[in-house]
């Protein structure tokens, strides 16, 4: 009997081990995912800034009638500035975001309306603390340019 | 006399493996609750500067007087809104739940205003701070810090 005890000697440190590392594997999946919800708030904050910025940049034009008055107003997203001040407040939005890489980046004007599209790529997964596992995904963001008040669209 | 020896050595050992498990149990809880927590308040920073931006970005744009402070009132709002224990308003501080709120740009049609969140999180276990990319923790606590950038309208 007593003999069948000591043979019991040793078994709850390596069980214990092995049930630590087994946790902390179940464990990293959901760290990865608190990680990137954060991460993936602030890219879509930089892509909103982004559609912001390059729906600032309008095209005006105006029909005045014989006495100058302007009676209305066309708008439009310029296709040459728009899409160089979007990747600009992107670019800086997405500095600071760490281990973040910007796979692909478009801002697409269209009339009034500036569509900005990017596909990026963090660590995560729950394996990249062993150097492995990068999760990717795609943000978009329109921004509209409003017609002021009191004056009719072309 | 012998097999009593042997078998309350066996029990000592058991004993002491329990309690060398019971610690490494313990140790694993508690850096992953603060990990968790660590991440939440991360999220909350990061929300809390994307809505102070924004405001910052149209008050001051309307040269709405007093717009650094209403956008600070907002970045306070969101940090309170998101469970955080606030302690003083204090940049550079070291001392856990302290947060600050900076500008920097100008007023002008076609600039930028960039406004930066910081709060100081309270961390235990040192692994915490470089797994969520802010470096080492300084003592017993680490900046949590979000900018944002935006337009001014």
């Amino acid at each position: 009997m007593s003999r069948g005890l000591g043979e019991q000697r040793g078994q709850v440190l390596p069980l214990g081990v092995i049930m630590v590392i087994v946790l902390l594997l179940a464990a990293l999946p959901v760290l990865s995912a608190g990680w990137l919800l954060g991460t993936r708030s602030a890219v879509q904050r930089a892509a909103d800034a982004a559609a912001l910025a390059g729906a600032g940049r309008a095209l005006i034009a105006k029909q005045v009638d014989a006495r100058g008055n302007t009676y209305c107003e066309s708008l439009a997203v310029d296709p040459v500035n728009a899409p160089s001040a979007a990747a600009a407040y992107w670019a800086e939005n997405t500095a600071a975001i760490p281990s973040l890489q910007t796979t692909d980046f478009l801002a697409l004007p269209a009339g009034p309306t500036l569509t900005v599209q990017a596909t990026v790529s963090a660590p995560g997964g729950g394996l990249e603390l062993f150097g492995q596992g990068t999760v990717t995904w795609t943000v978009t963001a329109e921004a509209e340019l409003q017609q002021p008040p009191g004056v009719a669209a072309c | 006399m012998l097999a009593r020896f042997v078998r309350e050595l066996s029990g000592q050992a058991a004993v002491v493996e329990t309690v060398i498990m019971l610690i490494m149990l313990i140790a694993f809880f508690g850096g992953f609750s603060a990990y968790a927590v660590a991440t939440h308040a991360r999220a909350v920073v990061i929300g809390a500067a994307t809505v102070a931006g924004r405001a910052a970005s149209i008050q001051c744009g309307q040269g709405a007087p007093g717009w650094q402070a209403d956008a600070t009132a907002v970045a306070e709002a969101a940090l309170r809104a998101g469970g955080l224990q606030l302690g003083a308003s204090q940049s550079g501080s070291t001392q856990p739940g302290a947060w600050s709120v900076s500008f920097q740009g100008s007023c002008t049609a076609g600039s930028q205003v960039s406004v930066t969140v910081s709060y100081n999180q309270l961390d235990l276990f040192p692994f915490v701070a470089p797994l969520l990319g802010q470096g080492a923790a300084a003592g017993w606590s680490f900046d949590l810090a979000s900018t944002a950038v935006y337009p001014v309208e």
